[in-house]
């Protein structure tokens, strides 16, 4: 029987070809004038994260407790930021990222007439379109053609390229990089390829553009560049691989993760734990590693998700889909603090929160300040001036 | 079903008859093999290319039928084609009206027209996820003569007129070519495409001649470029009316003079370069082999042969679908074809009915390369591997990836149970080119997350690019 690929260790390697055919990889400093050397690493809540129970307002702590008698987060359950919000204890760990003040929240971010599916949802804010109009492009695409044109223009470790897909600068997907070689190798000695002419050319398209990523392979071998531990979690190998590209010199601007089961229908409460435990403990160890390293200041993390979830709990100890939520914004040139105002929790029982940040002017805000590319503009009536930074 | 063949055999052993009878028995059975149900790959393999893949309904419906039957099942018709979006009506205003508008109304004229377009090609998406909507090859052999008499929705103006030669394909798809053949060059979207409504005798336009015999009849090679020439001057006045956008003859544009095409000379008019076209064996060629093509991956010479021969005798295009899935190289062929991108998006959102929404669809396939009613040409799209780049290699899987996002195990208990009582990688055109499940999913009714897990594997390997 041929070699099959082993279901953990699948790696799915996609490249974009340039516009100028296979991509040098590795001109750490890129020529161009215009070119920055900030980068955003994008963490996707896949799933809707309930950010009400990540991040309670505690101004409407009644109400709360009145939406969700089985599912609010009680005293041992939280711990406290400031008398605004308080944060589900998972999530512990960024208290300190509070306390340095390069952690901010942003509140009620959403846009007008919110699309509830999870197909639909995720593409309206990779994409930043409209909930009515469809777009082509992620929002961070075109950020590739100047930053970096023969160079990665952004890589995708685990799920959903959405918001740099259909650029022109190369896109590298994978779960970790690091598997990538071996199975290269393996991959174009199944025997099934040589009698299926269609199936050789999908693998060579997967394989493609090899050249392009080799430079990249002696970067990740290194050892001891990385040196803080990371957790044994997939986020925290995947935070650990971006840490080891950034601390190589390898500038790509766009590093986006996924984190996996916000969906929380039914029986949040364990899940849900879980997850924001996942999340702190990775996001916070790569904080660590990024300060130690000397590149926090050039670094920005955010989260986001397709949707946040309905203030009253379902019947299945868990919630359904709903619509604005608070993200994390963090980074060495953070202004920390609260962004934005968290939504009034609703007055009918099964309504959902109106968004009071729209998602777009962050995106807007990362565009014109970070990255210094006011070219790029989402949205006519969308400015960019959130007051995120510090010291730019 | 194998097994019952077996148990059969042995069933007739048990009883004392002379030898000759037990030869003739084997023959008769083995001959009328062909009259067993299909086997689960059998079923698969025929949804996969004929349909948009091993959907739970139209399996459990051909797993019942034997190869001949399950075949007359998918050349059946029973449905209406999708009605036309209200705005195609309310934008199709007559060029006399249009030559007036000034610059702001000529604006809004063509941001109505342009919304109107997607409005069509989200109407046609959604009509191909519909449970109601469910004659299968009917609607593959649509997107084939589509893509065979091309036209688009960039260059031809209104979306109704793309509707409206949309409607004709849908009418004999798996009809009369001549027919088909008679419509399409009657078509006002076609005449509009390739520029015939410019075609007059005092300056011919060769365009929609040359494609005509070059890629909707005869062929490269066929024919001459002097045959191309007098073919666009019997063509001369075919056009349409600027104010109904039915098709119109203008006598005066007419070059009524002597033509000579393909060995024929003649007074010939449209009509008549038609049924020139349909008297040649080529054209029945031409069209067998562009059919088998959409249905195996290497042409078979003598099948094409064969079965053109039959196509030339009444041009019905039914009985050519019936020879070309009822040949063995078509059964053969299982996994080396590559699914194109309406194929690969319908096939995964009728699998998982309400999780793709029909108005993502155009959008989707577009980032694929595929953008519905608007090749890139009038040679259509190239097909085969062609689809798969680097490019939209990522489209692809990311579509994938989204398919089972957020999939509620209580929302589609029923498909979980179909796709995990076979195993997910039973999907694929070719399983063995997946590991199967590292743990059999036993009970049914506890489908869940192992369930979704392993498919999530399945939808996002690169075999499941292939049919």
């Amino acid at each position: 029987m041929a070699t099959k690929m082993n279901r953990r260790e699948l790696i799915q390697f996609m490249a974009l070809a340039g516009v100028c055919g296979v991509a040098s990889p590795l001109n750490a400093q890129s020529s161009s004038a215009v070119q920055n050397k900030r980068m955003v690493v994008l963490l996707e809540l896949n799933g809707g994260n309930d950010s009400l129970n990540s991040y309670i307002p505690l101004e409407q702590e009644a109400r709360y407790r009145s939406l969700r008698p089985a599912l609010h987060l009680t005293n041992s359950e939280r711990v406290g930021l400031d008398e605004q919000i308080a944060l589900h204890s998972a999530l512990s760990p960024l208290v300190a990222s509070w306390k340095d003040k390069d952690l901010a929240l942003v509140h009620g971010l959403g846009y007008e007439n919110p699309n509830l599916s999870h197909f639909r949802g995720i593409e309206i804010w990779d994409t930043a379109s409209d909930s009515d109009s469809y777009k082509n492009h992620g929002w961070l695409s075109s950020l590739a053609k100047k930053h970096s044109e023969s160079e990665i223009a952004a890589i995708v470790l685990g799920r959903n390229s959405g918001p740099v897909a259909g650029g022109s600068g190369t896109v590298l997907q994978a779960n970790l990089l690091r598997g990538f070689l071996g199975k290269s190798k393996q991959l174009t000695h199944l025997d099934a390829i040589k009698a299926n002419a269609a199936y050789s050319h999908v693998l060579s398209v997967q394989n493609n553009l090899v050249s392009s990523v080799t430079g990249l392979l002696p970067a990740l071998r290194k050892n001891n560049v990385v040196k803080t531990v990371f957790p044994e979690t997939q986020l925290g190998r995947q935070l650990a691989e971006i840490a080891q590209f950034i601390n190589t010199g390898i500038h790509v601007p766009v590093f986006k993760v996924a984190l996996s089961g916000f969906d929380t229908h039914r029986n949040q409460k364990p899940s849900h734990e879980r997850l924001l435990a996942q999340l702190s403990s990775a996001l916070m160890t790569f904080r660590e590693e990024m300060i130690r390293a000397g590149h926090w200041d050039d670094v920005l993390v955010m989260t986001y998700s397709e949707f946040g979830r309905r203030p009253k709990m379902n019947g299945s100890g868990g919630t359904d889909h709903g619509t604005a939520a608070s993200h994390i914004v963090m980074g060495g040139r953070v202004k920390g603090g609260h962004i934005g105002q968290h939504p009034t929790l609703p007055e009918k029982d099964n309504a959902n929160m109106a968004f009071t940040t729209d998602f777009r002017s962050l995106y807007q805000s990362i565009l014109d300040q970070w990255f210094e590319r006011p070219d790029i503009r989402l949205a006519d009536n969308v400015v960019g001036q959130l007051p995120l930074f510090r010291g730019l | 079903m194998n097994d019952v063949v077996g148990v059969r055999i042995v069933g007739v052993f048990s009883v004392k008859v002379c030898q000759l009878r037990i030869v003739l028995l084997l023959l008769v059975v083995l001959s009328a093999s062909s009259s067993f149900s299909l086997t689960f790959p059998e079923a698969r393999h025929l949804s996969l290319r004929a349909g948009f893949g091993p959907e739970p309904a139209l399996t459990n419906k051909l797993l019942s039928l034997p190869k001949g039957k399950a075949v007359t099942y998918l050349l059946q018709r029973r449905e209406r084609d999708f009605d036309v979006p209200a705005c195609a009506q309310e934008t199709l205003i007559p060029y006399s009206k249009i030559k007036n508008f000034d610059e702001l109304e000529l604006k809004a004229f063509r941001q109505a027209q342009n919304k109107c377009k997607l409005v069509l090609k989200q109407t046609y998406a959604d009509h191909l996820l519909s449970k109601e909507s469910n004659d299968v090859l009917l609607h593959r052999m649509e997107l084939f003569w589509h893509n065979h008499f091309t036209s688009s929705l960039a260059k031809v103006p209104y979306a109704k007129l793309l509707y409206d030669q949309h409607n004709i394909i849908h009418q004999h798809a798996m009809g009369n070519f001549r027919v088909l053949l008679h419509s399409i060059l009657r078509d006002p979207a076609m005449l509009l495409y390739l520029d015939n409504n410019n075609n007059n005798k005092a300056k011919p336009n060769e365009n929609l001649a040359r494609e005509l015999l070059e890629l909707f009849a005869l062929g490269v090679g066929n024919y001459s470029e002097q045959d191309v020439k007098e073919v666009a001057r019997a063509l001369t006045g075919l056009s349409i009316d600027g104010e109904s956008f039915a098709p119109r003859f203008y006598p005066e544009r007419h070059d009524y003079n002597k033509k000579s095409i393909l060995g024929d000379v003649g007074y010939f008019g449209s009509d008549a370069v038609l049924e020139i076209l349909l008297s040649k064996p080529d054209v029945a060629v031409y069209i067998t082999r562009a059919l088998w093509s959409g249905f195996v991956s290497k042409e078979d010479e003598k099948e094409i042969a064969r079965l053109s021969s039959i196509f030339y005798q009444d041009w019905n295009i039914s009985r050519l679908l019936r020879g070309i899935l009822m040949s063995k190289a078509f059964w053969d062929d299982a996994g080396r074809m590559t699914k194109f991108p309406l194929e690969l998006v319908v096939g995964g959102g009728r699998l998982l009915p309400g999780m793709v929404p029909s108005k993502s669809v155009p959008g989707l396939v577009k980032r694929m390369e595929q953008d519905i009613f608007d090749p890139p040409n009038v040679k259509g799209w190239s097909g085969g591997s062609d689809w798969i780049n680097s490019r939209t290699y990522i489209e692809r899987v990311k579509f994938s990836e989204q398919l089972t996002r957020g999939l509620q195990p209580k929302r589609y208990q029923a498909e979980l149970t179909y796709i995990c009582g076979r195993g997910a990688s039973e999907l694929m055109a070719s399983p063995t080119l997946i590991e199967p499940a590292s743990s059999k999913i036993v009970d049914v009714s506890d489908i869940g997350h192992n369930c979704i897990d392993d498919l999530a594997r399945v939808l996002e390997h690169p075999a499941w690019q292939l049919k």
